[in-house]
C-alpha cells in the first residue's frame, strides 16, 4: 500500500461517483492500483451504489402506474394531449364529476368563468348607467287633431288643426274630434306659475242649432 | 390555457353556496329589470277617480261658484271664459272609471255623457297620463260630440256648449289615480 499520495474515504466516494477532475481522478486511480485496502473500499462503494440504483429503479417502476392519472390530469389541464395514458386522462373528468351534485358542478363551472360573468355584469351596469345619463330628452310633439263635421264634410274636406305649441312638457292631446252639431274649435289653457294644470277646451258653437241639450 | 381554478382562487365559501348565491342574484337582477321596464313603459292603473262638473255660464251676477276647484276657477277667469261673468255649479258627479269599461253619466241639464277609460301610462319623470274617449248625447239621444283625448292626471277637459253670448253650458272632467 503506497502512501505517496494519501486519499481518504471521501475522496474514494467522490471518485466512485465520477465527480472528480481528470488529474485528481488519475491520481486516485494510481493510488487504488497500489492499495489493496483502497480497492476493497472502492469495490464496496460500487456495490452500495448499484444496490441503491437498483432499489430506486424498482421503486420508480412500482410507482409509475399510480402516478399515471395524476400526470394525465396535469397534462390535460395544461391543454396538452396525454402522452402516456390517454384513456385514463379521458376517464378522469368523468370520475371527478361522479358523485358531485348539480350545484357543485355548476359551482365548479362558475369558478372557471367567474371572470367572464363579473366582466359581463360590470359591462351591463356601465351600459345601463350610460343609457340613463345620456338618454335623449323626450320629444314633445305638437298635438294634432282631426276635426270632422259630417254636416260639412261633403262640401269641404276635413281640416287638420294644429294646436298651439304649449309650454307644458305634458301637453294634452286630442286624437279624435267629431262634432255632429254646430261647429267646434279646440284650445288649451296652460297652467301658469305654480298652477301646472292644463285645461283642454272643446268649444262648440250651437247658436245655429236648436236645443242640443 | 386555463390552470386549475383552485390554484389561484380564494374560497371564501363553498362552491355550491357561492353558485346558489350567484344564481339567485342574477335572477333577482333580471326580475327587477323586467319589472322596472314593465312599470316604466306600460304601467296601468286599473281604476281612476274622475270628477265631472256641470256648469252654467252666463252674464248675470254671481261670479264664480265657490264650489268649483281653484285650478278650474283660475281658468274661468281667462279668455274665452272671461266673456261670461257668472259660473254656477249645477251638478257634480264623482265616479271611478275602470279600465276599458264605458260609463254613462246622466246630465242634470239633460242629455248623457259617456266616457271610456282607454289607457294609462306613466312615462319616466312625468305624471300619470290617461286616454279617454268621450261621447256627448243630447236630450233626444242624438250624438252631439265624440272625441278622444289624452291628458295628464289632474288636468281639466272642458266641453263648452255655447248658444250665444248670453249663456253657455260647460261640462268639465278631471281624473286622478286614486
Amino acid at each position: 500500500m503506497s502512501k505517496s499520495q494519501p486519499f481518504d474515504d471521501i475522496d474514494l466516494m467522490t471518485y466512485a461517483d465520477g465527480e472528480l477532475d481528470d488529474s485528481t481522478a488519475r491520481a486516485i486511480a494510481a493510488y487504488v492500483a497500489d492499495s489493496d485496502d483502497a480497492r476493497v473500499k472502492l469495490a464496496g462503494l460500487d456495490e452500495i451504489h448499484e444496490s441503491v440504483r437498483t432499489h430506486l429503479e424498482l421503486a420508480a417502476d412500482d410507482a409509475e402506474p399510480r402516478f399515471e392519472d395524476l400526470w394525465a390530469a396535469v397534462e390535460a389541464g395544461l391543454g396538452a394531449e396525454a402522452v402516456t395514458s390517454a384513456p385514463a386522462a379521458k376517464a378522469l373528468p368523468q370520475r371527478q364529476l361522479a358523485g358531485k351534485g348539480i350545484w357543485q358542478r355548476l359551482g365548479d363551472w362558475l369558478d372557471q368563468h367567474t371572470g367572464y360573468l363579473m366582466t359581463g355584469a360590470v359591462a351591463a351596469g356601465a351600459a345601463a348607467a350610460l343609457m340613463l345619463l345620456f338618454r335623449p330628452p323626450e320629444v314633445i310633439e305638437k298635438p294634432t287633431i282631426v276635426y270632422t263635421n259630417p254636416s260639412t264634410a261633403r262640401t269641404r274636406p276635413a281640416a287638420t288643426l294644429q294646436l298651439p305649441v304649449l309650454a307644458a312638457p305634458s301637453a294634452p292631446e286630442i286624437e279624435l274630434l267629431e262634432v255632429n252639431e254646430g261647429s267646434g274649435s279646440v284650445f288649451v289653457i296652460p297652467g301658469e306659475g305654480e298652477d301646472d294644470i292644463s285645461t283642454t277646451v272643446i268649444f262648440v258653437d250651437i247658436s245655429d242649432v236648436e236645443g242640443p241639450l | 390555457m386555463n390552470p386549475p381554478s383552485h390554484t389561484y382562487q380564494t374560497r371564501w365559501m363553498p362552491a355550491a353556496a357561492r353558485c346558489r348565491t350567484m344564481v339567485v342574484t342574477w335572477a333577482a337582477v333580471v326580475v327587477l329589470a323586467v319589472l322596472g321596464i314593465a312599470t316604466d313603459a306600460h304601467a296601468e292603473a286599473g281604476t281612476i277617480h274622475c270628477t265631472f262638473l256641470e256648469i252654467t255660464a252666463s252674464n248675470g251676477p254671481g261670479g264664480i261658484d265657490p264650489g268649483l276647484d281653484a285650478n278650474l276657477t283660475k281658468k274661468l277667469r281667462r279668455p274665452p271664459f272671461s266673456s261670461w261673468t257668472s259660473f254656477t255649479l249645477e251638478a257634480k258627479h264623482q265616479t271611478d272609471l275602470a279600465l276599458r269599461k264605458a260609463q254613462d253619466v246622466a246630465l242634470k241639464i239633460g242629455g248623457n255623457f259617456g266616457v271610456l277609460y282607454e289607457q294609462h301610462s306613466k312615462p319616466t319623470g312625468k305624471r300619470d297620463r290617461f286616454g279617454l274617449s268621450v261621447a256627448l248625447d243630447d236630450k233626444s239621444g242624438k250624438r252631439t260630440l265624440n272625441t278622444k283625448i289624452v291628458v295628464d292626471t289632474g288636468d281639466y277637459f272642458v266641453i263648452a256648449l255655447s248658444g250665444g253670448q248670453e249663456k253657455a253650458t260647460l261640462l268639465a272632467l278631471t281624473c286622478r289615480v286614486p
